[in-house]
């Protein structure tokens, strides 16, 4: 009897209800709890009352929220079209037969097995020590002080960092894409006479498009949500000029009793990032080409 | 108020207050009848002193044993464990972080408790009431105080035949002595922004007058309008000038390694700091002196405030036990103890610091109530003080920075 019941049962519906259940337990449910606490006034704890879309209101008018906003926006942008024209260049090297290339490969992928927070501050050390070492040596007065400690060019520092980090999975990535390019069509531009200039910008870069788009809303979406190597680097400073929306959400809603306020700009943080992926996702499908 | 909420990098912090949290998912009472509490402490630098006060005080109370909880990031940590209904017997923060813990209205009242009692620092009490906001009562007790000083190498001071400065003109002096000598006079460590407003607070604690609080909550003063204010930026850009080559670079951390190995011959801090310093270079020689922002010696004060605040959960099982521990913490010889291993200053009258230099200041400053507050202390947690002061040290914009810290004494200030 029962096994008949079993038998009728989608066993698709067998392996997915589990995780359908878990994922909503565990992520959908606190995601709405944010949501509701973002109508009201707690501070994480105690009593609270509801205050309808007052910090929805006062998020538009705060300093601190639109800097940050600013801040992570710029970072996540510039970070983005970095990160994917470097690890692009570095996977057509890795795909290419070149000497080394299982080492070089290894090499490369690296920066994806350390922990973000680990990296920070290795690299908060070379700021402070190696860097300004060799602007020292050199007479170089912009990079004889940290980079880190000057309000104005702090956020190229976690740039820097996070582009070197985020190039790992992005060029694994890419050479998957470029392994799927087939050869047959290559072959027969070369016989056409393109040479290799031609052959990657008319036949594979067009054939990489769905990995391009992945590839730039995920980078995106992980730069838009940096947090950790803020936290390694500058702990958001020096001042506020490096505070991501992330570490601004975290810092006050936990340290400065804003938890509701916070669960506010987290919610309008969420709508954001989904509706600039829809637009990436949109605008970038549009130019997918198949072979 | 020490300025201090955050010393440790956030990231540590953050490791660590989760490994405190699950620590503090263990069972609350033991097996063998024995009652066990959970002393929640904030101060990662006390964790030994403290382990080696609870077993004497689990020698004299063999029915209780009390287990330590440390987490440096004690207000998350600290929310963690109240959310799920977990709150620790008895509870020490940093007097910074009260305000937020007076909120959560989980302490009993202190008055009247033998520690109370035990406790001579009256304006300490008071001053920990008004940073809680709570009407004046008392639901926590400060363990210690602190003091901000001046610390200098007092072989350096000897070799150049400097003598401890007692007006701020002879302060800037001695650092232009030192500078000539070809000595570096200060180490400032401004990639930490708490102690960029360290710094701010020696300037500005002792010249803004003791009314200024007030003032600013009435409205009828703001930080723009103080003329006390305007010089203590003045008065930073000025120290700015001795800084060493890259302060925004530096950490709190360099900076006792670099005062401890003699790079700088003055180093602006906390007496917290010494222990960490001589824990680098354990011969060196330091001497305290009070910051002078006066004209005359007459007008300095020193900067102090409570260090650790303490308080008993109301709603605990073991309130009893709990409120045991904490009267053992602040009887003579914990006090004694403590105070002499963290270089700060014991709260009962007949505890006088072992160190000379600590004993000075609270026979010359402490005792006879030349003291002032640490002006940090009127603002809450979420407050950018630290962050507006280190901007400040690097743009020397001193109309916008005062407008934006009236700005966020509007928005984070206690009123």
């Amino acid at each position: 009897m029962r096994r008949a019941v079993l038998r009728r049962v989608n066993p698709y519906w067998l392996m997915a209800v589990p995780a359908i259940v878990l994922f909503f337990l565990f992520h959908t449910l606190p995601a709405l709890e944010g949501v509701f606490y973002s109508f009201t006034d707690s501070t994480g704890y105690g009593d609270w009352k509801f205050v309808g879309f007052e910090n929805y209101v006062n998020l538009f008018s705060d300093d601190s929220v639109l800097h940050s906003y600013r801040f992570t926006l710029g970072f996540a942008a510039l970070s983005t079209v970095v990160v994917n024209a470097i690890s692009l260049a570095i996977a057509v090297c890795l795909t290419r037969n070149i000497k080394f290339r299982g080492l070089l490969r290894g090499i490369f992928f690296l920066p994806a097995v350390l922990a973000t927070i680990v990296i920070g501050y290795v690299f908060n050390f070379l700021f402070s020590s190696g860097l300004t070492g060799i602007g020292r040596s050199l007479g170089i007065s912009w990079l004889s002080d940290s980079i880190l400690g000057n309000p104005h060019l702090a956020w190229l520092g976690v740039v820097l960092v996070a582009v070197w980090q985020s190039c790992a999975t992005t060029i694994v990535i890419y050479m998957a894409g470029l392994q799927s390019v087939p050869g047959d069509v290559l072959e027969a531009a070369t016989i056409d006479g393109a040479n290799s200039w031609q052959r990657f910008w008319r036949i594979t870069f067009p054939l990489l498009a769905p990995f391009l788009t992945i590839n730039m809303v995920l980078s995106l979406k992980n730069q838009l949500m940096v947090f950790d190597l803020v936290v390694a680097l500058t702990g958001g400073g020096p001042g506020t000029s490096t505070q991501s929306i992330s570490y601004l959400i975290y810092h006050n809603g936990f340290t400065g009793g804003q938890f509701a306020y916070q669960s506010a700009n987290a919610v309008i943080y969420f709508v954001v990032i989904a509706m600039l992926s829809l637009v990436q996702l949109r605008a970038l499908r549009a130019r997918e080409v198949s072979a | 108020m020490t300025a201090r909420p955050l010393k440790r990098s956030a990231g540590l912090a953050l490791v660590l207050s989760m490994a405190g949290t699950l620590a503090a998912c263990g069972g609350s009472s033991g097996s063998s009848g024995k009652v066990e509490i959970e002393f929640f402490q904030s101060k990662s630098e006390s964790i030994a002193v403290v382990n080696k006060l609870i077993k004497e005080f689990e020698q004299s109370h063999p029915d209780i044993t009390v287990v330590q909880n440390n987490a440096p990031d004690a207000l998350t940590a600290l929310k963690t464990a109240l959310v799920k209904g977990n709150v620790p017997d008895v509870i020490a923060v940093n007097v910074s972080v009260y305000n937020d813990v007076a909120k959560t209205n989980v302490l009993a009242p202190q008055t009247g408790t033998a520690a109370a009692k035990a406790v001579n620092a009256t304006a300490a009490i008071d001053y920990t009431n008004k940073a809680g906001q709570t009407g004046g009562k008392t639901y926590a007790l400060p363990w210690t105080v602190n003091a901000q000083v001046v610390l200098y190498d007092k072989d350096e001071f000897a070799k150049l035949g400097l003598s401890v400065p007692t007006t701020w003109a002879e302060f800037v002096q001695t650092a232009q002595k030192i500078k000539a000598a070809g000595q570096q006079p200060f180490e400032f460590t401004w990639k930490d922004n708490w102690t960029a407003k360290l710094l701010l607070n020696s300037l500005a604690g002792p010249t803004q007058g003791s009314d200024f609080w007030q003032k600013l909550q009435g409205g009828s003063a703001t930080f723009s309008g103080s003329a006390a204010y305007r010089t203590a930026t003045d008065r930073l850009l000025q120290l700015k000038k001795f800084a060493q080559s890259d302060p925004f670079g530096t950490t709190y951390d360099d900076g006792n390694a670099a005062f401890a190995n003699g790079k700088s011959a003055m180093y602006v801090q906390g007496t917290w700091a010494i222990p960490e310093i001589t824990a680098i270079n354990a011969h060196k020689n330091i001497g305290e002196f009070v910051l002078p922002t006066g004209d005359t010696a007459s007008q300095n004060l020193l900067l102090s405030g409570p260090d650790s605040v303490v308080g008993v959960a109301k709603s605990g099982s073991h309130a009893k036990q709990a409120q045991e521990f904490v009267d053992f913490l602040f009887s003579k010889s914990a006090q004694q103890e403590y105070a002499d291993d963290q270089h700060l200053i014991s709260v009962r009258n007949d505890v006088a610091p072992s160190d000379s230099g600590l004993a000075q200041l609270k026979k010359e400053w402490i005792d006879t109530d030349k003291t002032a507050m640490y002006p940090d202390g009127m603002f809450t947690g979420a407050s950018n003080l630290a962050g507006l002061t280190q901007t400040f040290l690097y743009d020397g914009n001193a109309k916008k920075y005062l407008g934006d810290v009236d700005s966020d004494f509007g928005k984070n200030g206690i009123k």
